[in-house]
């Protein structure tokens, strides 16, 4: 049991130590960026109306089919020194073996999309500014904007009413937290089995292409549309779908449940591929 | 103690060692001379269990080694340059590691840091160490955990000619307490001291030297 404590405990060490380095630094900027480019035009909207604005925009910012590409390109940079070995990990290596270092790392990977999706949060709730409601209903401005297109409220968030009505803030907030965390330890552990069988190079550009995949599948004529749900990034943002909603798709309890099915069978998979694959270092890591 | 009889590996379509055959007798200190991209990094890690030879045998301590066996255990490596935990000391480098299989004991740990030349107080962190200083630590990383199988990639690196003299004794002392040593060295001096058996590493093919 010690040893599943200190594998664990190293684990929260490294995750950690991903995001306090230049790659974490370069991560919070971008998110910032990029959360505040989404929001701006609500926080906007309420300061003109003197009404203050509720900082659950995380479920909101997730509906945009440009921010959901840059999560998901920011998701496989997160990710980009897979399969996390250098010469200090060697080290452990040869101390831990390879099955308990495989373990290691999954929860790596885990802890490391949490905090990954924790950041996201705060980082959501800070762009709103300080014009903001604390409370666990919606407010007037994301009511107003349910209803009203962007030619009335003149903001191109798009607020889906069915949200509203399904979910109080603390709910679609945590279902876009648990959502998102899966997701993103779902690509993290795929890149982990691709570097693995083939090369850190292979995981990344192909993690990469599914990143990119919803957004092409909106905006192409020649890519079917529904191609857009093949990628798990694009689940995200998708809560207000239930089986009753007229569109038919996926309704969250259903994602969660395929994603875990999705990281239990590829945990499973690289269990028994882990004692058969050279253990190939990958780029140096920043400490 | 370690044998291993016409094992082949390739790397991206290059094939890196070509039927190599060693044997080296517990409790001994077996040298591999060669240049670099000769093949010795890859021929430790492959008997390491990091890397896995597409053909051949090994026996590791009387056993027959096979794929699915994973990592050798008991044994400690330097592989390539020292790296550690940069914005950490010494101390708590090698605390990490070996808090990974035993109990705390600072106490054993702060012999091993002086043993190897070190001041096992000093607050540095790594990224401040000399080559030297994080080659002796890597020594330290090897020898803390009692291992009777060393591998050990130039472990001479940077080390003055004092430094050399010590870390050279402490392998005499380890080859005596029944360690067995397989050691890589570019320098004909350590390889002469040392070693028992030498070997000579060139394209991938492992020749018997001495």
């Amino acid at each position: 049991m010690s040893k599943i404590n200190s594998l664990i405990k190293y684990a929260f060490l490294d995750a950690v130590r991903s995001f306090l380095s230049v790659r974490g630094f370069l991560i919070v900027l971008a998110l910032l960026f990029f959360n505040y480019e989404e929001i701006y035009e609500v926080v906007e909207f309420a300061a003109d109306y003197k009404e203050p604005l509720l900082p659950v925009a995380m479920p909101f910012i997730f509906y945009s089919q440009h921010f959901d590409l840059m999560f998901g390109i920011i998701t496989i940079f997160l990710f980009s020194e897979v399969p996390f070995i250098t010469n200090r990990t060697t080290y452990v290596i040869l101390r831990v073996g390879r099955k308990r270092w495989l373990i290691g790392n999954i929860f790596r990977i885990l802890i490391t999309a949490i905090l990954y999706m924790l950041l996201e949060v705060v980082i959501s709730v800070a762009v709103c500014g300080n014009n903001v409601l604390w409370a666990n209903e919606w407010g007037k401005v994301w009511k107003t904007l349910s209803v009203s297109s962007e030619s009335i409220a003149g903001v191109s968030v798009w607020v889906p009413r069915n949200v509203l009505i399904q979910y109080t803030p603390l709910e679609a907030m945590c279902r876009v937290f648990i959502i998102g965390s899966l997701v993103v330890f779902f690509i993290g552990c795929l890149m982990l089995l691709i570097s693995l069988i083939l090369s850190s190079v292979i995981a990344i550009s192909l993690t990469g292409f599914i990143s990119v995949l919803p957004y092409f599948a909106l905006n192409s004529a020649i890519i079917y549309s529904r191609i857009y749900y093949f990628s798990p990034f694009s689940w995200i943002g998708i809560i207000e779908y239930s089986k009753s909603y007229i569109y038919g798709g996926p309704d969250s309890t259903d994602m969660i449940c395929m994603l875990i099915g999705a990281i239990l069978a590829l945990v499973i998979v690289l269990w028994f591929v882990i004692n058969g694959v050279d253990l190939k270092e990958g780029k140096g890591e920043e400490e | 103690m370690i044998k291993i009889v016409n094992a082949n590996k390739s790397i991206k379509k290059q094939h890196i060692l070509k039927d190599v055959s060693l044997d080296v007798e517990k409790g001994s200190i077996c040298g591999i001379v060669g240049n670099n991209g000769s093949g010795k990094t890859v021929l430790f890690k492959c008997i390491l269990g990091i890397y896995l030879f597409d053909s051949g045998e090994m026996w590791i301590r009387g056993v027959k080694r096979q794929k699915k066996d994973g990592i050798l255990t008991g044994t400690s490596a330097i592989i390539e340059h020292p790296a550690f935990l940069e914005n950490h000391t010494g101390l708590q480098n090698l605390r990490y590691l070996y808090e990974l299989n035993n109990k705390k004991n600072i106490p054993y740990l702060k012999e091993v840091l002086e043993k190897v030349g070190l001041d096992p107080d000093i607050r540095k962190k790594v990224k401040n160490y000399s080559l030297g200083m994080k080659q002796r630590l890597a020594i330290a990383q090897v020898i803390m955990e009692d291992n009777d199988v060393i591998i050990l990639d130039e472990p001479m690196n940077g080390l003055d000619k004092n430094g050399i003299q010590e870390i050279r004794q402490i392998f005499i002392d380890l080859k005596r307490s029944g360690k067995t040593i397989l050691l890589a060295s570019h320098n004909e001096e350590d390889i002469a001291c040392l070693c028992d058996k030498v070997y000579e590493m060139d394209a991938g093919i492992l020749r018997l030297k001495k």
